[in-house]
This record gives structure tokens, C-alpha cells and sequence, in this order.
């Protein structure tokens, strides 16, 4: 195993071009613990288990990751890691239709990384602990959230007569719903329907929007519902 | 978990244990009704012996009592983080009383779990009447939170672990579908009653409930990102508010005054 590989700790795109043997025992791990929790969930993921599907012994899983919550915290550091791409695409052109596009960039990588994106501030002693090593749980989320309000406000999608306390609270609503409609869809879905979901998922964080949006903002909205509700969002017929 | 760093409460447990003495072999006794009354076993703690005699006055049995304190020590440390012996420690009972009524810590969730469920039931049957308006709603989704408050322990791990919801799917979908048809019920009944206009679009009319759904199943996990869990009555009210925001478009004026008096009185 080349000393580089190992030291590398973001995926990165030429990682996965590379063959299968040179990806590093830590990305290794990183892959097959995200198909096991997403699997069984954070609570059953046993490092045992994972060192017996990977072949490998468990002192060699823990000399990468000391405890299943550090494989948890760095798929966490990962998927923020792809997110981030969905913040930088948050521009001033912002109209209801690109945010639909970013909710639904956003739903189908909480999708990919479902075990982990759940579970995230699901136990209270994982929380604590998360606070006490000053790790930030939730910001970037938040702040994009955040962006996103401001740009639509100043690109008049929010009704004029919305005070601000109601802008902030729409907010923190949106931000609720990216960030747990995926836990609620495997509430009120069976876990097999849930995938073809997402695209319904993205409207409802959206829809968060729609008690504060002005008529401009709801005539997009329900543009963009017409199309979602006909399950025809990729323009073929299925 | 075996790897985990333990905290110092852990440390007099240990010298504890050393101390219990040997449970008796074979079946325990029944415990059922009797159960308060027979003489305790283990390390007594003057707080513990406080308790459990509480309990028996009150014809609590020693299960309802793993559940309470079981319960106590969940909304503190998390699911992952509670032990079976924590928990015996708290109570002055032997590991094995516990085990004799719970045999993993898994059953013993599932029993606060089972609780929870059946405290929500009774929560709903008595608040929605006819008389419905924006502040009923209001308070009957507040009831809701605080009584899910003392289970976040708890529901935070079920609405949160991958394994839990898809073992608990079919239990959900069934709550969920309950949930739809009171919701939509209400919505009818305030529109009766003059605080709101009709959800014409039935697709908008779902998005709306499903909405108002999930806040108030995750605003205990947002608020816990921002919050210590000793703080989550106190910022309750606000989250509530938020899931009636959603209604706003379809309020009449009289909705709109009730709900703007609502936020007043939150502030």
C-alpha cells in the first residue's frame, strides 16, 4: 500500500479511477462500513462484523478508526465533502427551480449516505460528545439554508408583506425538512419505495418555502409540482 | 462498543458489584404484584430505598420502575451509552433482577418505545373535538412535544437509526396514516369553524401535512444541534409555531389574528 493513499482522507475523483487495489485500507473501510450502516444502522454496526467482511482483523480497523463512531464522524466529514458542492452553486441567478434542483442534488446524497445522514444527532450521547470535541454538527447546512433565503428575498420570490421573523422562521423550516425528510420517508414509505421518493422528498423541502413565497415564487412552485407530480421530471415517459 | 472510553460514573460500579452478593440460583420468584414488597437485594443507596418504597406506595411494580429510571437514563446518555448495570446501580437491584424482567437493554427500549406509543394514542383521542381552532391546534401539538420530550432519549434513536426504522417501517406507516387522516379531519373542522379556507390542490394539501408531520417528529433533533437537552421546553413553543406556519396561506382572518396572537404570546 503506497504511504500517500493512506495519508489521503477525501475521496477525491482520482481516487476513483484508480484500481480496485490501490484504493487505501481506509477508504476501504469507509466504503463497506457506508453499505453496512446503511444496511442495519449505526446502533447494529459492530466493528467486528465489519473487520470479518473486509478480512481483516479488527486491531487493523481500529489503528484507522480507534471507535465506530470516528468511521461514522469521517463518512459524516465526506458527505459534507459532496455538499459542499451544492453551497458553491448558490449563486445570485437563484430562482425556485435551481433550488429545487439543489434540494434534489441534496436529498439524493442524504440518500447515498442514508445510515449516517440519519442517525446524525439521533443519540444524545453522540451529540454530546460531538460538542465536547467542538465538532460543528449541523453549520454548513444551515448557512446555506440561510443563503438561500437572502438570495430569493433579494430576487423577489418572498412575499414583500413577510416580516422578518417569519423569513427566519421559513428558514430554519426549510432547513428542518432538507435535512429529515429522508428520516421521514422511511416513516411513511416502504423502505423500497423510498428511492423513487426523492424526487417528491426535493418538493417537499421546498415546499417549507411556499407560506412565504410571493405570487412569482408560487407560480414557479407550482410549476415545478406540475412536473414532479407527473413523474416526468427527466422528460420521458416511463 | 467494547473499545469505548467509559466515563467516571462507571469507576464505583465496579467495587459495587464486588460487594452484591451472589443472586440465588434457579428461576427467580415471581415478581408481579409482590413485587415492591419483597426485601431488597444489593447495595442499598438511602435514594434508591427512597425511591423504590415511593414505588411501592404508589402500586407502581418493578418493572413500571426499570422503565421510568430506565427512561431517566436514556434522555441522558443516548441509547448507545446505557448499560444494564448503570441502570441496576440507580435502582439498588441486582443485574439479574433486571435481566429476569428485561433480558437485553434492546427490551428494554422497545418497552419505553412501546410507552411512548401508547401515551401519543392517548394524547390525540382527547384534544381534537369539534370545537377545533388555531390555538386548540396549537396546544394539542405542544402537548404532543412535551409528552415527546420526556422520550427523546428514546424517539430520537427510533426516528434516527437506520435499523430502527426499518424494523419499526410497518408501525410508522400505520402512525403516519392515523396522523393524515386526524390532520385532514382537522382541517376540515377549522374550516368549519371559520379559521380557514379550503387546501383545494390535493397534492399541496398532502405537501402541507407531510411538512407539518415532520417538524413535529424532528424538531427535537434540530433543536439538540443548537440546544442542550435540558433547554428543549423552553425553546418547545417556537418549533410548534413554526409547523402551524404552513397553514398560513389557507388561514382565514380570524385564523391569521389567532395565529399572530399565538407568536405574540410566544415571544
Amino acid at each position: 500500500m503506497p504511504a500517500k493513499t493512506k495519508t489521503n482522507t477525501k475521496k477525491t475523483p482520482a481516487a476513483q479511477i484508480m484500481p480496485q487495489e490501490e484504493i487505501s485500507t481506509r477508504e476501504m473501510i469507509l466504503r463497506r462500513s457506508l453499505e453496512l450502516i446503511n444496511a442495519k444502522g449505526m446502533v447494529d454496526f459492530r466493528i467486528d462484523t465489519l473487520a470479518t467482511s473486509l478480512g481483516l482483523s479488527p486491531g487493523n480497523i481500529t489503528y484507522h478508526f480507534s471507535r465506530k463512531e470516528d468511521i461514522c464522524a469521517a463518512l459524516w466529514e465526506q458527505y459534507l465533502e459532496e455538499y459542499g458542492q451544492v453551497v458553491r452553486s448558490l449563486t445570485t441567478l437563484l430562482d425556485i427551480k435551481q433550488l429545487y434542483l439543489l434540494n434534489r442534488i441534496n436529498i439524493h446524497l442524504n440518500y447515498k449516505y442514508r445510515g449516517v445522514v440519519v442517525f446524525r444527532s439521533a443519540d444524545l450521547g453522540a451529540i454530546k460528545r460531538d460538542q465536547q470535541a467542538g465538532r460543528v454538527n449541523e453549520d454548513e447546512h444551515f448557512a446555506m439554508a440561510r443563503r438561500a433565503m437572502q438570495l430569493l428575498k433579494q430576487n423577489g420570490y418572498i412575499d414583500k408583506n413577510a416580516t422578518e421573523e417569519i423569513i427566519e422562521g421559513t428558514h430554519i423550516y426549510h432547513y428542518i425538512m432538507t435535512r429529515w425528510s429522508i428520516n421521514f420517508a422511511y416513516q411513511a414509505y416502504t423502505p423500497e419505495e423510498v428511492e423513487a421518493k426523492l424526487d417528491y422528498l426535493a418538493l417537499m423541502s421546498l415546499h417549507a418555502l411556499y407560506p412565504t413565497l410571493s405570487q412569482k415564487g408560487r407560480d414557479e412552485f407550482a410549476e415545478v409540482l406540475a412536473k414532479v407530480s407527473a413523474g416526468n421530471l427527466l422528460g420521458e415517459k416511463r | 462498543m467494547s473499545t469505548q472510553v467509559k466515563t467516571e460514573k462507571k469507576k464505583p460500579q465496579e467495587t459495587d458489584a464486588a460487594v452484591q452478593p451472589k443472586r440465588k440460583r434457579g428461576r427467580p420468584r415471581k415478581t408481579d404484584k409482590t413485587a415492591g414488597e419483597k426485601s431488597p437485594r444489593g447495595v442499598k443507596s438511602e435514594a434508591a430505598r427512597k425511591t423504590r418504597l415511593a414505588a411501592k406506595r404508589a402500586g407502581t411494580s418493578t418493572r413500571d420502575l426499570i422503565i421510568a429510571s430506565a427512561n431517566e437514563i436514556i434522555n441522558r446518555t443516548g441509547v448507545v451509552d446505557f448499560r444494564i448495570e448503570t441502570l441496576a446501580q440507580s435502582l439498588s437491584l441486582s443485574p439479574g433482577n433486571i435481566t429476569y424482567h428485561f433480558p437485553k437493554k434492546e427490551d428494554i427500549i422497545a418497552a419505553i418505545w412501546e410507552e411512548y406509543i401508547a401515551v401519543m394514542r392517548d394524547t390525540t383521542a382527547e384534544m381534537i373535538t369539534p370545537l377545533l381552532d388555531i390555538k386548540q391546534l396549537f396546544l394539542y401539538f405542544r402537548t404532543a412535544a412535551a409528552k415527546a420530550i420526556g422520550y427523546a432519549g428514546v424517539t430520537t434513536y427510533y426516528f434516527g437509526d437506520m435499523g430502527a426504522l426499518l424494523r419499526e417501517n410497518e408501525t410508522f406507516r400505520r402512525q403516519i396514516q392515523r396522523g393524515r387522516e386526524l390532520i385532514f379531519a382537522s382541517y376540515d373542522t377549522l374550516e368549519k369553524n371559520g379559521y380557514m379556507k379550503p387546501i383545494e390542490n390535493p397534492e399541496i394539501k398532502e405537501l402541507t401535512f407531510d411538512s407539518q408531520m415532520a417538524m413535529l417528529r424532528w424538531w427535537i433533533n434540530h433543536a439538540l444541534t443548537k440546544y442542550p437537552e435540558q433547554d428543549l421546553p423552553m425553546v418547545m413553543d417556537k418549533y410548534i409555531a413554526l409547523s402551524l406556519l404552513q397553514l398560513i396561506p389557507f388561514l382565514t382572518e380570524s385564523g391569521r389574528r389567532q395565529f399572530a396572537s399565538i407568536v405574540n404570546l410566544i415571544k
